[in-house]
Formats: structure tokens, C-alpha cells, sequence
């Protein structure tokens, strides 16, 4: 038993050993393929670039599954451009709290791709660095990007990221299964979209549409509800919240109605497979799931319904990049991401909207069906607001919404409830 | 409890036992069963399925052991659990010896202080650990996790190895004394090697405490995905847009045969080191 | 040990001791003393970073210890004015006058259980009983069933509740941990008897088999979630309910049977370490008790009270007091289960949140870290005085000379 016991634990010292010498010292990027090699330099005595030492520059970003492949491309191109460069790709679990902990360290990333509405609450902890100070102008930004996106990125008067791509969400449905008659017409006529759904449910059995922000805390994704209903948005920035408005009791009111006509239990992951599937008609989603329904072979149509969040995403410039004096690269990297070809090459896989005007205005994109659908969705849209006092939104809108779909909470109690939460938030952060 | 019990109790008694096996073991047959389903969606599961192989394949096992870094995580999580094992033995060991031989002022109190101080949970002070861990170099270090884990282990596997050494008598180390051994000889020499069942219990449970943590591992060593430990990538999967299920079982049914060998090959000493050292009344 | 001369032995003691020592010293009391001061302070969102040119910081703020800290937009922390004013937040509703209130009308409630106890001691000291001591006991659950209706303890209960998040998810906690216990240490005996039945074939096997959901807690968080997978609204008990043509509900989603199905995940969990504890407890009572109780005459369950029982109080006190410090502290599952709970409103907590989670959800999604500090305090202070009464308790401290 002894001799047992003691190979055991040789073995996991041994196994330990083995794990410790093949651990990676450096850290790659997480692609299928090897490192870019860098191409040789040609010993010709051209003026070399002006960087010639070699940098790494690490980019913590929310970027997922297929959506990433298209984006890995245009940074590997740049790598190939620029063999003195590696860029480090890299998607943490928990942004918020791991840049918390990280950039105090000196060891959080160099680049931050995130959504523009964490501007101001980065910028207060000075996790992110204005990028004015970098010759980063608001003309330079009125001149390459949409209006909306430059609006997003300016945080009391100062330049705090490059936006790369706009998104909100629209009413997504499989032209098969759905017929002219059930679809909405009117994007802030909520009555008829009941009343459609309701005919659909009771001549089909299935669901009209499935929204993961219906039966899951998701305030993003109710917000075309509350916003149609007539909400201005849920807290401005002077931070006062508009929860307790009669507008949204009404779309609250609303929800509650449409819960018979709806799954009880949603999610991102049990609408694509409703969709899929066909138990659902619709999917009240983003461009970001199009290339799943490509993949299932679905024959979707996009219309706009109510008001959505528009979203800005971003690339801001950390201040661990500053310290380790890797700004002007990083700096060079997210206006080389941000321009408007490399934007036109991701939209045209990805199916996104971009932000650089240059994009938007090309042809073949503008040819896009989903550039369509979800242009006009994001024309009613409300911006996402980049203030701090935004952050109080979420919690509370999403939990309220969740109370009052499953029966927990009378709509005017989850009105109540989530001004008063948001209230007692931003008075905490005044 | 004596005489052979009678027909219907035994009928009972058996169709407990098997009741609570498949009880027991049901959650883990599933992710089998899931792991070997092609596809990666959830919901298209048909009742069968749930139940027996209705078919298998071994694309969602290929894919995550090739295609992700799943066996990077594995390596990492096999490496700081050992260490927080051994780590926890050995220090608990000699940390245990000192309370149950040594006679000195404050013994009892110190003891009972350590144990009461260790009850505070490790979820609540999170940040502050990631913060001196980062301060001292060691974010994004799996050293940084080792010692935590370790720390965390410490004061148990004392508690333990103190319940453990008092129930061996003294007589063999006051024999060691007479021969003119010293606290250290008599440690190594004598000691040591009686309380085995009692280290590989300690070992089984510090592995145990860095296998399968998740919190710190996930606030200290976020990215890249190289360093990783086994739970945080689990997690990352869980948490991709497009949930690939299959992989996940897969994940899970990886992750779980490793410790279920280690404590099936170990849990004889876990009953013998749970009814001496541990909870003696 | 006799013999060791003093000096040498101190320098041993600590050789051996250090370790553990520093250990404590940075990983649980530092951490401690850094939310004392925490606590005191506003820091959240808004304030998120220290002032490092205050020499308290500069000693106590790791980050102000790597001579670069953060600077943003924000105004660094400060102490708050009063400066417990987290602690008022957290305990204010306990203290205020209707909670003091209703907490006098539930200890009154309790009173009834506290008589039949002492009526019991001293129906036992007499030489023959005049009640039998369940029916004792049946009278004062009886008592308190008829006090609270009339001191309205439900109406205190609720008040209780609405007095405060912390107070709620603690007494929710409570509540959780009462409910598991006798369930856990019920189920474990009934395995801990059967295995422990010589008559039984296989036993060996079963006894294997039965541990394996105990390694499986290891990986809680993972398993945790295929657990969650049985639940969903077209999970595995939905589908086979729904072959009999009943649509099932969406368990995830009523707060009842989200805590039911907490309760069950972690017994699945737990009771393997009750089954194996108590079996051994089970082997160390000798045989011939039990076959003196046979000529005695005495049935099967009289056996069970009358000498396992209290033969087993040894083992099962420990196992019990120690379950419950650590079901209390449950974390990891229920996050994995239920994200805790279905959502009763915005800015309450979800029905399964404990207080471990409601804790872990304030820091990590609200960022209030200055509240959280008090929060940690008050619980370390709690945790505290509970594992010190547990290990009275047991006893378990007593050394190689006792």
C-alpha cells in the first residue's frame, strides 16, 4: 500500500515537473494557426519604419465565436504590414474586475475593445487615457466616422476611444415560417405587434418572436420596448431615471400582456435554438447573430421594432499602455482597425454596420439586406448614453422587467421598485 | 441488527442502494451522453437521448482537446493543484505536530483563533488577495494561486494532522527522546511515517481546493487563455455567444475523471482520516 | 516535551508553526484589516481609488504600494461622515424601532420551546417521569404555534425582511441551513445504516459508487450547471413530464421551487461526507449493545433512539456544526444554479441569494466596495463567534496529553 501510495504521488510530482516545463513562458495568440512569423526584413537600405524594435501590444476585447475570425484576419494583416508588432488577442471572463485589478498592476492590456458606454466609468477609475492628448482631434473623428459614433465617444469634452461598429437590435424572422400578416408594420404600433403575435401563437402553436431580455435580466435588449412606449432613456446625465414615467408603466404593462404569447425562459442560446428549430418565429436580436442563421440556413428577413439601444463599440487606449511607452503603436493599431477598409472587410463577413463613414457609404455594403434592416432600426434608436450614472441602469431595469414577466411583481410595483434602486444608485454615486 | 434481516426489509434496503446510485451517478452519466452528441445545441435533445447513447461521436472530444487550449488549462490546473497538495501537506504536517506534541502557552487559544479566523470565506476578500497578490508580482502568476490555495489549506490540514497526531501515543516518541533524538529527528524519523493515511487524506483535499476553484483563479489570471486554469476556460466556454454544449460536456466529463480516480483510489483513507483526525468528539 | 529546554523551544515551535503563521497573516488577516478600513470609507464607483499621500493608505491600499497609482477622473475615497455610516446602511432597519419590535416578538414566540426544554431537565431528574418527554416537546411546539399567532409573528417576520437586504439574505440563509441539516444528516444516516448491514451484498461496491457525487463537488461550479440543465423550462424533468401531456413549469423561475431545487443539488453534494462520517461512527459502536437490546426485546426502531442515537452524538455533533458553517458559506453552486434566484425586483435579492452570493453580486456588479467592507466585517464578526461555539462544541482542541 505504502509503494502505492508513494508512486501516486511521484507520479502527480513527476506529471507537476512535466506541466511546469511545458507550460508556455511567452504567451501566443489564440488563433488555430502558429504566430505570424515576421517576414524577413529585405537588407536593402531602404528607410526603415520607425519603430524597428520589436512590440507587443495586448488587446483584451468582447469579441466571440465566428465574429472573431474576420477580426483575427485584419489584425494579422497588420502584423504582416508591421513585423516589429505582435498583437496579443485576448477575451477575459469578467472585464470589469479583472481591468480593476490588472491596470493598478501595471498588467492590463494596451487596447480595450468594449462598448462605449463604460467610457465613463473607466475613465473615472483612469483605467483609460483621453486620446486628445495622442493628436486625436474631433475633426479628424467628424471627418472618418459616423455622427453617432463620435457622439459616443466624447466624454466631457474629451476623445476617449475610436468607435469601430455600431449595432442595435431588430426584429429578425424566418421568412419561411412567417407570413406577411404577422408581421409588424408599424415599429412603434406595440398594440398590433400583440395582436400579431397572439394570431400567430393561436393559429401555429409557436411563439411569434423571442427576446432574450423577456425572461432573462437583459436590459439592453427590452429597451426597444420601453423606448417605443415613449421613455426618453432609462437615466440621463444629469441622472435622473425615467422608470416611474407613465410611459413606462405602459410598456410594462404591455410586457405582462405578452407573456402568454412568449417563452417563459430565454436566453441567447434557447432563442437561436427556437429559431433554429422552428418553435419561434422571430428573433429580437443583433447583427452579431447573423452568421448563425446563415449557418442553419434560414431565410431571414430584418424590420425595425420600437426604439433600440444603439451601441457604439470601441477601442480605448489603457494606461498601462501610456506607462509602458506603447502608446503611439497601440494608438497606430486602433486607427489602422477603425478605418474605414478594414471595417468594409469585417462588415462584409460579419454582416455589422460600421462606424467609419467611409463604409457606410460604400457600395457593396450599402448593397448589405442586414445594413438595411438594421440601419433603419438604429435610426429610431437611442444612443447608449457613456456616462457613469448609465451603469445604474442595467441592474435594475433588467431584474424589474424579469419580476414583472414571471408574475413576481405587479408592473407598477417593478416600476416603482426599479426607480427607486436606480435612484438610491446614482445618489450613491453622487 | 443482528439476525439476516427479513425478506421485505432487504427488498428495501436494496432498492434504496439502487435508487441512490442512480441518483449519484445520473448527473455525470448525462454529460457523457451529452458529450458524445454531435451539434451544439441544447434543446434538441429527444427523450431517449437523455438516457442511453443514442448515438455517439467523438467530434466534440477532438474539437476541444485540438482546437481550444483545453489541454493548456488542464496542465495549469494539474500543476497548482499538486503544488497546493504538497505545499499543504507538507506545511500542515509539521504544523500539526508542533500543536499536538509541543506543551507551550497559548497553544489551545491559538489554535482555536487560527481555525475561527480561517472561517472567514475567501469569496469576500477576493479583491483585496488579487491586489497584494498583484503588489508582490504575481498576477497572472500561477505561483500567486498556489500560495493562496495553499494559505487557505493551511489551518484545516493542521486542525487535521493535530486530531491525527493525538490519537498516536507519545510512548514511541519518548523512546526516540530516551535514544537522544531532538523535536526535528523525532518529527521526520517517527512521526512522518506513521501518520500516512492521514497525509494522503490532506493531499486528496488540498488537490481538491485547487482543482476546482474558481473565483480567485478567474480575478488573478484572466487572460490569456494559456494560463488559464481548467475551471476559468470551462467557464469561458460557458459563457461564448454561441454555447457549443458538447464541447462543454466534454470539458466536464475531462475534468471529473481525473479527481474521481484520485478519490476512489484514495477514499479508503478518507473514512479513516475523517472518523480519527478530524471530527473526534 | 519534557526535556526540550525553553529557548530551543520556542525557535522550534515556530519553525514548525511559521508557515501557517504568514500564510494567515497575508491571506486572511490582512485582507481582514484592509476591509476594516475599507468599511469605513465611500469607495465605490465613483470613488474607486485611494488618496496614496495619506500615510493610511500608503500603509493598508496594496495598490498605493506599487508607486503608481491609478489616477482618474474620479475623486479619490474618503471617510465617510458618520464614518460607520456602512454599517447604519447595513444594520440600521435591524436596530431601528419596528425591527427591535419584531425581534421581541419572535424571541416571546420562541419562549414556549425554551420552557418545555427546562421542564424536560427536570421531569429527568425526578424518578419517574410524569410526561413522557416527546409529549413535552409537543406541547411546546404547540405553545409557540398558539403565542405566534398572537404575538404576529408573520407580521414581524415580514417586517424583518423589508428591514434591510443584509438582513433578509441572512435570514433567508438561516432559513436554508436549517432545511438542509436534518435533511443531509437524514439521508446520510439511512445509507450510513444500510452499508453499515453485513447482510448486504456488494457493499464494497456501493459504498465506492455512492462517494462519487462528493469528488464531483470538487468541480462544483461546472457541475453545478448540468444540474441547472434538468430545470429549464424544456430541460430533462419537463420533456419526461411531458410525455404524460402535462406542461411543466419553469422551475427556474418560482422562488419556491428554485430553493427546493438548491436544497436538492447540494444534498446530492453533501451527503456523501454524512454517509462515510457516520459510518464509521456506526463500525465503533460495539456489537453487543445491540444484542443485548434483542434479548431485551427491544424492536428495531427503539434500537435506533435508544443506542445509536446518542452513541453517534460524538460523531454526528461535528459533522453537523461544520455542515452548517460551510452551507451557510454556499456560494459556487447556487451561482451556477440560479445566478441567485428568480429576480423579485430590482434592488432585492433573487430568492435562492445567499448571503455569500448577495456579497459576491454587490462587489463584483455594483462595485460598492466601501458598503461590501462593512458587509465582510459584520459576517467575519458572525463567522467568528459561530466557529468559536462550534468548537466548544466539539471539544476537538485537546492535545496529546489530555
Amino acid at each position: 500500500m505504502k509503494k502505492v501510495l508513494f508512486s501516486l504521488v511521484g507520479v502527480l510530482v513527476v506529471a507537476s515537473l512535466l506541466a511546469s516545463a511545458c507550460a508556455p513562458k511567452a504567451t501566443p495568440t489564440p488563433t488555430p494557426k502558429p504566430e505570424a512569423t515576421p517576414t524577413p526584413v529585405p537588407p536593402t537600405p531602404t528607410p526603415k519604419p520607425p519603430e524597428a524594435k520589436k512590440v507587443t501590444i495586448t488587446l483584451w476585447h468582447q469579441w466571440g465565436g465566428d465574429y472573431l475570425k474576420a477580426i483575427e484576419q485584419a489584425f494579422q494583416d497588420y502584423m504582416a504590414a508591421h513585423p516589429n508588432v505582435t498583437i496579443d488577442l485576448s477575451k477575459p471572463e469578467d472585464t470589469a474586475n479583472a481591468l480593476s485589478v490588472a491596470i493598478p498592476a501595471g498588467e492590463g492590456p494596451d487596447i480595450i475593445g468594449w462598448a462605449n458606454d463604460r467610457i465613463g466609468d473607466q475613465a473615472l477609475a483612469g483605467n483609460i487615457v483621453p486620446l486628445d492628448d495622442y493628436g486625436i482631434t474631433m475633426s479628424f473623428l467628424e471627418k472618418t466616422y459616423e455622427p453617432a459614433a463620435v457622439r459616443g465617444v466624447v466624454w466631457q469634452d474629451k476623445i476617449w476611444a475610436l468607435p469601430e461598429s455600431q449595432e442595435g437590435i431588430a426584429f429578425v424572422y424566418n421568412k419561411a415560417m412567417v407570413d406577411e400578416k404577422y408581421l409588424p408594420t408599424d415599429p412603434t404600433d406595440f398594440d398590433a405587434l400583440l395582436a400579431k403575435a397572439k394570431a400567430f401563437y393561436e393559429d401555429t402553436g409557436k411563439y411569434l418572436v423571442c427576446n432574450q431580455g423577456l425572461g432573462n435580466p437583459d436590459a439592453y435588449h427590452v429597451a426597444p420596448i420601453y423606448f417605443g412606449f415613449g421613455v426618453p432613456e432609462y437615466v440621463d446625465d444629469q441622472g435622473n431615471a425615467y422608470l416611474g414615467t407613465p410611459e413606462a408603466l405602459a410598456a410594462a404593462e404591455w410586457m405582462v400582456k405578452f407573456s402568454q404569447y412568449a417563452p417563459g425562459e430565454t436566453s441567447h442560446d434557447i432563442c437561436k435554438a427556437m429559431i433554429v428549430d422552428g418553435n419561434a418565429g422571430a428573433w429580437w436580436t443583433g447583427p452579431w447573430a447573423i452568421a448563425d442563421l446563415e449557418a442553419a440556413g434560414i431565410d431571414y428577413g430584418i424590420l425595425p421594432m420600437g426604439k433600440p439601444f444603439v451601441g457604439i463599440k470601441t477601442l480605448m487606449l489603457s494606461a498601462n499602455a501610456v506607462d509602458r511607452g506603447n502608446a503611439e503603436v497601440a494608438l497606430d493599431i486602433m486607427k489602422y482597425f477603425t478605418s474605414g477598409e478594414v471595417q468594409k472587410k469585417i462588415a462584409l463577413v460579419n454582416k455589422t454596420i460600421p462606424a467609419p463613414t467611409g463604409a457606410v457609404q460604400d457600395p457593396e455594403i450599402k448593397a448589405l439586406a442586414t445594413l438595411a434592416g438594421f440601419g433603419a432600426s438604429m435610426n429610431l434608436g437611442v444612443p447608449m448614453a457613456n456616462t457613469p450614472y448609465a451603469s445604474a441602469q442595467w441592474g435594475p431595469v433588467g431584474d424589474a422587467t424579469t419580476a414583472l414577466w414571471t408574475g413576481a411583481q405587479t408592473p407598477q410595483e417593478a416600476m416603482a421598485g426599479a426607480q427607486a434602486a436606480i435612484e438610491t444608485a446614482i445618489a450613491g454615486m453622487k | 441488527m443482528n439476525r439476516p434481516p427479513t425478506l421485505a426489509a432487504r427488498i428495501v434496503m436494496y432498492a434504496v442502494l439502487v435508487g441512490m446510485t442512480l441518483f449519484a451517478l445520473y448527473p455525470i452519466w448525462f454529460a457523457i451522453l451529452a458529450s458524445g452528441r454531435a451539434g451544439d445545441r441544447l434543446y434538441t435533445f429527444n427523450l431517449a437521448g437523455m438516457f442511453v447513447p443514442t448515438q455517439w461521436t467523438f467530434e466534440n472530444y477532438r474539437t476541444l482537446l485540438y482546437e481550444t487550449s483545453f489541454l493548456t488549462w488542464i496542465k495549469n490546473s494539474l500543476f497548482v493543484a499538486t503544488l497546493t497538495a504538497i505545499a499543504s501537506v507538507s506545511l500542515g504536517t509539521s504544523g500539526g505536530f508542533a500543536f499536538s506534541r509541543f506543551r507551550f502557552r497559548g497553544r489551545e487559544a491559538g489554535l482555536i483563533l487560527f481555525l475561527a479566523i480561517q472561517a472567514f470565506p475567501g469569496i469576500l476578500a477576493l479583491v483585496p488577495i488579487a491586489q497584494i497578490l498583484s503588489a508582490f508580482g504575481l498576477y497572472r502568476n500561477h505561483w500567486g494561486l498556489i500560495m493562496a490555495y495553499m494559505s487557505g489549506q493551511l489551518v484545516f490540514a493542521t486542525w487535521m494532522l493535530k486530531g491525527y497526531f493525538d490519537t498516536i501515543p507519545i510512548d514511541l516518541e519518548e523512546a526516540g527522546m530516551i535514544d537522544g533524538a531532538g523535536p526535528i529527528q523525532s518529527f521526520v524519523h517517527i512521526a512522518l511515517p506513521l501518520a500516512r493515511p492521514m497525509l494522503a487524506t490532506t493531499a486528496l483535499f488540498g488537490f481538491m481546493a485547487g482543482w476546482g476553484e474558481f473565483f480567485l483563479a478567474n480575478i488573478l489570471i484572466p487572460a490569456p487563455d494559456a494560463r488559464k486554469t481548467v475551471m476559468v476556460g470551462m467557464f469561458q466556454i460557458a459563457n461564448e455567444v454561441n454555447i457549443p454544449w458538447g464541447q462543454f460536456a466534454a470539458g466536464a466529463v475531462l475534468v471529473i475523471i481525473p479527481i474521481l480516480l484520485v478519490f476512489l483510489f484514495l477514499q479508503r483513507y478518507l473514512e479513516a482520516g475523517l472518523t480519527m483526525g478530524g471530527v473526534k468528539g | 516535551m519534557v526535556g526540550w529546554s525553553g529557548r530551543r523551544k520556542t525557535l522550534t515551535i515556530l519553525l514548525f508553526v511559521a508557515p501557517t503563521l504568514l500564510g494567515l497573516l497575508i491571506f486572511s488577516i490582512f485582507p481582514l484589516v484592509l476591509n476594516i478600513f475599507i468599511s469605513l470609507t465611500n469607495r465605490g464607483k465613483f470613488h474607486p481609488n485611494p488618496d496614496c499621500t495619506q500615510t493610511i493608505w500608503k500603509i493598508v491600499e496594496p495598490t498605493c504600494w506599487l508607486g503608481n497609482p491609478p489616477k482618474g477622473l474620479a475623486e479619490p475615497f474618503g471617510f465617510q461622515t458618520p464614518v460607520y455610516q456602512n454599517y447604519a446602511d447595513l444594520l440600521g432597519g435591524l436596530f431601528g424601532r419596528a425591527g427591535l419590535v419584531a425581534l421581541l416578538h419572535i424571541v416571546i414566540a420562541l419562549l414556549p420551546l425554551l420552557a418545555a426544554w427546562y421542564l424536560n431537565r427536570r421531569f429527568d431528574r425526578q424518578l419517574t417521569r410524569p410526561v413522557p418527554s416527546w409529549m413535552v416537546w409537543l406541547g411546546g411546539l404547540v405553545g409557540v404555534f398558539l403565542v405566534s399567532r398572537l404575538a404576529d409573528v408573520p407580521g414581524a417576520y415580514n417586517t424583518l425582511l423589508r428591514a434591510g437586504n443584509f438582513i433578509m439574505v441572512n435570514i433567508r440563509t438561516i432559513l436554508y441551513v436549517v432545511v438542509c441539516m436534518p435533511l443531509f444528516f437524514t439521508l446520510g444516516l439511512i445509507m450510513a445504516l444500510i452499508l453499515n448491514n453485513r447482510h448486504i451484498k456488494g457493499l464494497t461496491f456501493f459504498r465506492v459508487i455512492l462517494i462519487v457525487p462528493w469528488a464531483a463537488s470538487t468541480v462544483a461550479i461546472m457541475m453545478s450547471l448540468v444540474w441547472q440543465f434538468f430545470f429549464r423550462e424544456r430541460g430533462t424533468i419537463n420533456q419526461l413530464v411531458g410525455l404524460l401531456n402535462i406542461k411543466g413549469p419553469a422551475f427556474l423561475n418560482n422562488s419556491l421551487w428554485a430553493f427546493v431545487i438548491v436544497v436538492l443539488v447540494n444534498l446530492w453534494y453533501t451527503y456523501p461526507f454524512f454517509m462515510v462520517s457516520l459510518l464509521g461512527g456506526l463500525q465503533s459502536i460495539p456489537q453487543e449493545l445491540y444484542e443485548a437490546a434483542e434479548v431485551d426485546g427491544a424492536s428495531w426502531w427503539k434500537q435506533l433512539i435508544n443506542i445509536t442515537l446518542p452513541l453517534l452524538r460524538p460523531i454526528a455533533l461535528p459533522i453537523i456544526v461544520l455542515s452548517s458553517l460551510t452551507t451557510y458559506k454556499i456560494d459556487a453552486v447556487v451561482w451556477s444554479l440560479t445566478r441567485g434566484g428568480p429576480i423579485a425586483g430590482a434592488g432585492k435579492p433573487g430568492a435562492t441569494e445567499f448571503v455569500m452570493l448577495h456579497a459576491y453580486k454587490q462587489i463584483f456588479e455594483t462595485q460598492a466596495y466601501g458598503r461590501m467592507g462593512a458587509f465582510a466585517v459584520i459576517l467575519f464578526v458572525m463567522l467568528f463567534a459561530a466557529t468559536l461555539y462550534s468548537l466548544r462544541i466539539t471539544r476537538i482542541t485537546k492535545g496529546a496529553y489530555e
